[in-house]
């Protein structure tokens, strides 16, 4: 079980209400998910699209796992040009 | 590289083009991203823009950028952060190369790439005010 510092980013961080959070205790990006989304359906459909950075990796898995400490970054679909 | 950035500032073309100039390039690929007024995803008209970039965009920009010149080829490329209002462009890239096609190749997989793999995000904003994030459904 992992320690994990949580940054969001624009369309993730308005269906989170906030663009960090602190989690305890979540092994896996789906573990991760489900700690944020809590029985918040918006957010869970909106994490459901997201990818992320996992110590500056860029990682789509949901069984990728979280090693202590790290930091992750939750992004939406990348709509730059 | 010769010019690769995220920035707030306005785009200016000729500053990209000034950038890639050389005695060797028979060839200058020009791409313009640039607001328009509708867009599926809008309720009406599109007023603006709001890009926003994660702290890394630059870095991953300068890195696909890295990947796609070689010495006969030369890249200037910026995307805006910040708000753009319809018409202005959001993304200029210029591409160099002794020859029209590696031109063409090139900027088009810069451009392809720059919107698959660098982390921007648009707030699209309709004349009514209402937004909407492009992309998340």
């Amino acid at each position: 079980m992992s320690r994990v510092s949580v940054r969001l980013f624009a369309g993730a961080a308005e269906a989170f209400g906030g663009t960090e959070a602190e989690l305890d205790g979540v092994a896996t990006l789906a573990d991760l998910s489900d700690a944020l989304a809590g029985d918040d359906a918006r957010l869970r459909e909106v994490l459901d699209q997201c990818s992320f950075f996992v110590d500056g990796e860029h990682q789509r898995e949901l069984d990728t796992a979280l090693p202590d400490s790290c930091k992750v970054d939750v992004l939406p679909p990348f709509a730059g040009g | 590289m010769a010019l690769a950035e995220i920035t707030g500032e306005d785009l200016d073309l000729n500053r990209h083009l000034a950038a890639v100039e050389g005695r060797e390039f028979g060839a200058v690929a020009t791409f313009i991203g640039q607001i328009r007024d509708h867009d599926p995803e809008a309720s009406g008209t599109v007023d603006r823009l709001e890009y926003s970039a994660h702290p890394d965009a630059e870095s991953i920009l300068r890195k696909i950028v890295e990947e796609l010149e070689r010495p006969e080829v030369r890249i200037a490329v910026s995307h805006r952060t910040g708000s753009v209002a319809v018409g202005e462009p959001a993304l200029i890239a210029c591409v160099a190369a002794a020859h029209r096609q590696p031109a063409y190749e090139v900027s088009r997989e810069l451009v392809e790439r720059v919107k698959a793999e660098v982390p921007i995000w648009k707030h699209q904003v309709a004349a009514d005010g209402s937004k909407n994030w492009q992309g998340l459904r």
